[in-house]
């Protein structure tokens, strides 16, 4: 009775045990991850990739690297839960809320979903000349201006970029990051 | 002491799995943009937008589905899902995977009661046979999604797409995979598989999978065997083999707007009594063997912002080995006729000859789609194709005679069949929550008569809810084997019948359906008018006088005859929840199937037959639970099917003891319980799965045919354990 209660405890050691080295071992992507996580992440990556003029003050350490929103959203949600302990550009990133559009002027990137197509179109003829990236991920929001407009294909986040309207916002983007994307230009021309 | 130690390992474990459990964005963070643009990704609200969009009843297996439930195959995959019952996994010579759907049974050739398609080629025999591609020749390793749509639809996918549609949509996007599994009864599955992104013009793939079995322990007389009255004497009875191997090559490229697919199918399956442990290569079997190939051309270009058009070609080739045979023991040792060309082929030839069986297909296709915003909120898609099918249909120059091998036999067997047809379907949005669809079909036949198919769809949705409301007709073509097979028994003369008319089906159909978060609950109800519904192989009323070897016989005359009209109706629950943030996802689906068909006979009095009274389950209920945390899944699903049962024609012959009273063939109730174990990517893209199919070990059976040969009860699948590693490069 001593051996097999000796036994049983050992094959639970050995049970748990290799449940701890599964559960050690170096972390991998899991099958699927959602899409609005990849989006988030992307964020970052854009913003290694492209220079903000002196002008923006992005040198300065001492000032955040500001994310403006426009609405609260499981997206939103996500963008803060994100971010709220990271840093970009080495600085350390708030998201702001705008109230109204001349709000932007205070942000460095702006997350633009889906509205209507004026208040877009307004919010864009405000930044235009603005350096501030605009990240969207509506259909169409590329050839409106949006800078960087996100997209699903083939079950893959892809992005295109407007790079007419990246220039006259005063950014740069490497060509590091506009080879990965699908160059777009205004519908009209403006 | 003990004790202690046991709570440190498992508090140990515990911090372990709170320290991993962390935030996927931590993970994603140190990946560079083109490994980011290479993670695959679930869209929120893509299962809703989908339904939303398609006008009909759909149910979509994804990719993880797949993985997570441990699907290996087609018929693996629609075992689960609402309306589909198995009839036979294990079909008329040896041939698996036939299966009803909303209480249409699958024709004795095999299935033909709807569509199948590979993306959006028809994969179906052109020449109607269904024949010998049962649903387990599908393996699903390069699948992206399995969209099956309900109900007739043959205005936009043309005949066939009689009571289903079932779409195969491969994988696109770049990926490098191989797996290999080994089960019970020596089962095996492979694969590999690539899809290469040369440039951003130039993608290839190639993809290779094959399944072999045993299907059962060849070292003990199963149930099966023992089922089989007629079998060889000794030592033929030594060991008792049944195996299957399914093979399947997919080569594609994809330049721009061209594309070429080429897809192979090589079958065979076989029932051996005997010592030889080489399955294919027999002392005394019933062996099948078949070549399917597809060759896929099409290029798409878009014209205007407005306006894109496809331009396609099909050619397809489906062909049983002329070696597919029986063997009967009444040939045992009977005076042969013999041609050298028989003993190179078959050198056992002279125990007593064999009954070889030959059909072929060879069809070409070619059409133009054309897909077109007419104005903002109006689309359409409008297309003609031509046909050209040359059907021989499932023939057997008798017992102990040659098989089919020469082109000279086969000229003489062939029928040549032109199919041309026209559709359009207009795809209106009166506003953002009301869609209509309304499409027709025309199609035109050399050989049977011109069939018009109409279609119309509403769709509603408010707040969270779904509405569909449809409307449609299908038609499914005479088989070449329903109008032109004839064979010579001794209990029977099946003659053919040329002025088959197609079978036509008429529906209306609504569904319900309410979406939260990621769930979802929805209520379907159906109702199917069939006209000129074909019986195969029913008694004319006359009888024949025959001669075979050196005995006469006087046997009665068959032909497949439209002699049934009848109905079909149904309703159907299903529900998805998740819990615990998605980590346990429950889904349940029940499905009640009624109906009637009222067969004509030749002295004008009507039979008719309850659908549940011609192997169909009234009520089916699937139940499934899936567990996931972090890389680990674990799917348990149940499937009850209710009792089911047949009037068979075997009242008189040596399977009579299977029969009741009344001379039917009952089925009882069961239960199957089948789980998966899932870890994926364990270390360097390595994931592992252990499944059990058939947990409880439940003995129950299947029918395949209806013919007064073989055995009428089938011995389905029975507990299969399995284990297998898939690695992504």
């Amino acid at each position: 009775m001593i051996l097999a209660e000796m036994k049983k405890i050992v094959y639970l050691k050995i049970c748990v045990t290799s449940l701890v080295i599964c559960f050690s071992l170096p972390a991998s992507i899991t099958c699927q991850v959602e899409e609005n996580v990849i989006k988030t992440v992307f964020f970052q990556r854009f913003a290694d990739f492209t220079t903000w003029p002196a002008s923006s003050k992005i040198q300065d350490k001492s000032s955040p690297f500001v994310i403006g929103l426009l609405a609260k959203s499981n997206f939103s949600n996500m963008i803060e839960k994100t971010y709220s302990e990271k840093t970009i550009y080495n600085k350390h990133v708030k998201i702001k809320y705008l109230n109204n559009i001349s709000e932007a002027e205070q942000c460095h990137m702006i997350y633009i979903p889906k509205l209507c197509s004026h208040e877009v179109e307004d919010l864009l003829a405000f930044t235009k000349d603005k350096p501030i990236l605009s990240i969207g991920d509506t259909k169409g929001y590329g050839q409106m201006g949006v800078h960087i407009n996100l997209y699903t294909l083939e079950d893959g986040i892809r992005f295109e970029i407007n790079e007419t309207a990246v220039k006259k916002s005063g950014l740069h983007i490497s060509h590091l990051l506009l080879d990965f994307a699908t160059i777009v230009t205004y519908q009209e021309n403006k | 002491m003990a004790i202690t130690q046991m709570k440190t390992l498992l508090l140990s474990a515990l911090i372990c799995t709170s320290i991993y459990a962390q935030p996927d964005t931590d993970e994603l963070s140190k990946l560079s943009i083109e490994e980011l643009m290479r993670v695959e990704v679930i869209t929120p609200g893509k299962f809703e937008q989908e339904n939303w969009k398609a006008s009909g009843k759909v149910f979509i297996i994804d990719q993880w589905m797949i993985k997570d439930r441990g699907y290996k195959d087609l018929l693996e995959a629609l075992r689960d899902i609402p309306f589909f019952q198995v009839q036979s996994e294990f079909g008329h010579w040896t041939k698996g995977g036939i299966i009803n759907l909303r209480g249409h049974r699958s024709g004795d050739s095999g299935n033909n009661k709807f569509l199948v398609l590979i993306d959006g080629t028809k994969i179906s025999d052109d020449a109607e046979e269904g024949l010998y591609m049962g649903m387990n020749s599908f393996p699903l390793n390069d699948v992206k999604q399995i969209e099956i749509v309900y109900g007739p639809n043959s205005t936009l996918y043309g005949r066939d797409a009689y009571a289903a549609m079932i779409n195969i949509i491969t994988r696109t996007a770049e990926y490098a995979e191989a797996g290999f599994s080994y089960g019970t009864y020596d089962s095996q599955n492979i694969f590999a598989g690539l899809n290469k992104k040369f440039s951003s013009d130039l993608t290839g793939n190639i993809n290779f999978s094959q399944y072999l079995s045993d299907e059962q322990d060849p070292r003990n007389i199963s149930v099966t065997y023992l089922n089989r009255h007629i079998f060889p004497n000794a030592p033929f009875t030594e060991n008792f083999y049944r195996a299957s191997r399914n093979s399947r090559l997919n080569l594609g490229l994809k330049y721009r707007g061209l594309k070429l697919n080429y897809i192979l199918f090589d079958l065979e399956g076989s029932e051996t009594y005997g010592g030889n442990p080489d399955f294919y290569l027999t002392d005394y079997s019933t062996q099948t063997k078949l070549i399917n190939q597809v060759l896929q051309a099409s290029y798409e270009t878009r014209i205007t912002s407005d306006l894109s058009t496809e331009a396609y070609f099909n050619y397809k080739n489906y062909e049983l080995d002329p070696s597919t045979a029986n063997l009967y023991t009444e040939d045992f040792n009977r005076g042969l006729i013999s041609a050298d060309s028989i003993e190179q082929i078959d050198p056992l030839f002279g125990y007593g000859g064999r009954k070889y069986y030959y059909f072929r297909t060879m069809a070409y296709k070619t059409g133009v789609k054309l897909v077109s915003n007419l104005l903002d909120k109006l689309t359409n898609v409008s297309g003609a194709d031509v046909n050209y099918v040359y059907g021989i249909p499932v023939i057997s120059a008798g017992k102990g005679m040659p098989p089919i091998t020469t082109e000279k036999q086969r000229d003489a067997l062939e029928h040549y069949i032109r199919n041309g047809d026209l559709f359009t379907e207009f795809n209106y949005e009166l506003s953002d929550n009301l869609n209509i669809a309304l499409g027709a079909r025309a199609d035109f036949n050399s050989n049977f008569e011109n069939t018009f198919m109409p279609r119309l769809a509403i769709n509603t949705r408010f707040s969270n809810n779904i509405i569909k409301i449809i409307l449609s007709k299908g038609y499914l073509a005479p088989s070449i084997t329903q109008s032109y097979f004839s064979s010579l028994n001794t209990f029977s003369l099946i003659t053919p019948n040329s002025d088959l008319r197609p079978e036509k089906i008429s529906g209306a159909e609504a569904e319900w359906m309410y979406l939260w978060n990621n769930s979802h609950i929805s209520a379907n109800v159906f109702y199917n008018k069939l006209k000129d519904g074909i019986i195969e192989s029913i008694p004319t009323g006359e009888t024949a006088e025959v001669v075979i070897g050196n005995k006469k016989y006087i046997v009665p005359v068959l032909k497949s005859q439209n002699v049934s009209n009848g109905n079909r109706r149904g309703f159907g629950l299903e529900l998805r929840n998740s819990y615990i943030d998605n980590k346990l996802i429950i889904t349940a689906n029940y499905s009640l199937i009624a109906g009637e068909d009222k067969i004509n006979q030749n002295n004008g009095s009507v039979i008719i037959v309850p659908v549940d009274e011609n192997l169909n389950s009234t009520h089916t209920l699937n139940l499934g639970a899936l567990m996931k945390y972090d890389r680990f899944s674990l799917y348990a699903s149940a499937q009850w099917f209710s009792k089911r049962k047949i009037k068979s024609h075997h009242s008189t012959t040596l399977y009579s003891e299977f029969l009741d009273n009344e001379g039917y063939l009952n089925f009882d109730p069961v239960l199957l319980v089948n789980i998966n174990f899932r870890v994926n990517k364990i270390f360097n893209g390595v994931s592992l799965y252990s499944k059990v199919t058939n947990l409880l070990d439940k003995e129950y059976y299947g029918q395949s045919i209806t013919a007064n040969w073989g055995s009428p009860k089938i011995l389905q699948n029975l507990r299969r354990i399995e284990a297998g590693f898939e690695y992504s490069f």
